[in-house]
C-alpha cells in the first residue's frame, strides 16, 4: 500500500508533467511576441537564454580585462586561462593559420560552453537541447569551411573527396562515401551536441522523480536521500560533460576547417 | 499486438547499439590503460585524445538513446 502525505502529493500534483513527461521542459515558450511581416522574431524562452549567455560571456571578457595588471586579479586569471585553452584547441588542430579562425571557433567554444553551464541551473532553459539551435551552429561550421576551401585551394578543394594512391576501379566508390561523409558532417556534430545535452538532462529529471515518489511512501521516505545522492554525482558528471561536448564541438570544427586551409595536391 | 506494447518493445530493441557502444568503450580505455603503463610520460596527450575518442563513441549511444526517446514519446 502506498500512502502519500498531504505535503506530498501538492508536490506531485504540481509536477505531475515534469514526472510523467520529462520532455515537457524542452518546450520552448513565448516570452515576447513580436511578429513582423508574418515572421514569427518573437523572443523565447531560448532566445532569452541565448541573450543571457551571451551577456555572461561580455560581461566575464569585459571585467577580466578591465584593469590588466603586472599581478593579476582572479577574474584575469580566469579570463586568461579561458583564452589560452581555446587557443590551444586551435593552435594544435590548424597549426600556423590558427589566427585567421580563432575569433571564429573561440567564440563557438565559449558560446556553447557557458550556454551549456547556463542551462544547468534549476528553471533555466538549456538551448544546446534545441537541434535547431546545435545543427544551426554545425552548419555554419560547415558552410565556412566550404567557402574557406574555396576561397584557398579553388576548384582543386574537390580533390580531397578522391585520395591519393587507391586504385583505379575503387575511385567512383570512394568519392561516393567521401561525399555521404562529407555531407554528414553538419547532421553529426549538431545531433552530437543535442543528444548529450537532452539525454543528461532527462536523465537527472527521472531520477529526481523517483526521489519525489519515495518521499510519498511511509516508513521509508528518508530512502528518498539516496536519489538525491545520486542526482548530486550525476550533476557533477553533467557538468564534466557540458564542458567536454563544447571541446569536442571546438576540435572537430577545427578539423573541418583545417582540412580546407590545408593546400590541396 | 498493441500499439502501446509495439513501442516498449521497439524502445528496447533500439538500445541495442550500447553492445557496440560497451565494446568500443572498454577497448578505448584498456588501451589507454596498457599505452600509460608503458609511457607513463605521455599521460596527458594520450588522455586529452581519448577523451575526444570517448566523446565520439558516446555520441552512438546517445543517438540510439534518442531514437527510444523518439519511439516513447511521440504519438
Amino acid at each position: 500500500m502506498v500512502h502519500y502525505t498531504r505535503c506530498t502529493r501538492e508536490l506531485l500534483h504540481g509536477y505531475s508533467n515534469i514526472m510523467s513527461d520529462p520532455m515537457s521542459s524542452f518546450m520552448v515558450k513565448q516570452i515576447v511576441p513580436i511578429n513582423v511581416c508574418g515572421v514569427d522574431i518573437s523572443i523565447t524562452n531560448s532566445s532569452f537564454f541565448m541573450l543571457i549567455t551571451v551577456g555572461i560571456i561580455v560581461l566575464l571578457l569585459w571585467i577580466g580585462t578591465g584593469n590588466r595588471g603586472i599581478i593579476p586579479t582572479k577574474m584575469q586569471i580566469l579570463t586568461e586561462k579561458l583564452f589560452f585553452f581555446a587557443n590551444d584547441i586551435i593552435e594544435t588542430n590548424i597549426g600556423e593559420q590558427c589566427t585567421k579562425v580563432f575569433p571564429y571557433i573561440a567564440s563557438l567554444f565559449l558560446f556553447i560552453m557557458v550556454g551549456n553551464v547556463v542551462g544547468m541551473f534549476p528553471f533555466a532553459f538549456s538551448f544546446t537541447s534545441q537541434l535547431v539551435v546545435t545543427i544551426g551552429l554545425a552548419t555554419g561550421v560547415f558552410i565556412s569551411s566550404i567557402v574557406l576551401g574555396l576561397y584557398n585551394n579553388g576548384i582543386a578543394y574537390f580533390r580531397h573527396f578522391c585520395p591519393h594512391g587507391i586504385p583505379g576501379y575503387l575511385v567512383p566508390f570512394f568519392i561516393v562515401i567521401e561525399l555521404m561523409s562529407f555531407v554528414f558532417r553538419p547532421l553529426s556534430l549538431g545531433i552530437r551536441l543535442f543528444a548529450n545535452m537532452v539525454a543528461g538532462h532527462i536523465m537527472i529529471k527521472v531520477i529526481a522523480g523517483f526521489a519525489v515518489s519515495i518521499a510519498g511512501v511511509a516508513f521509508v521516505s528518508y530512502l528518498a536521500l539516496i536519489p538525491v545522492a545520486i542526482n548530486v554525482l550525476l550533476n557533477i558528471f553533467k557538468l564534466v560533460v557540458c564542458v567536454l561536448q563544447a571541446y569536442v564541438f571546438a576540435v572537430l570544427s577545427c578539423m573541418y576547417i583545417s582540412e580546407s586551409l590545408r593546400p590541396q595536391t | 499486438m498493441d500499439a502501446s506494447a509495439a513501442k516498449l518493445i521497439g524502445a528496447g530493441i533500439s538500445v541495442i547499439a550500447l553492445f557496440g557502444v560497451g565494446l568500443g568503450l572498454g577497448n578505448l580505455f584498456s588501451s589507454l590503460v596498457k599505452s600509460i603503463a608503458r609511457n607513463p610520460s605521455a599521460k596527458n596527450d594520450l588522455v586529452s585524445t581519448s577523451m575526444l575518442c570517448f566523446a565520439l563513441i558516446e555520441s552512438i549511444a546517445l543517438l540510439a538513446f534518442v531514437v527510444a526517446m523518439i519511439i516513447l514519446f511521440t504519438a
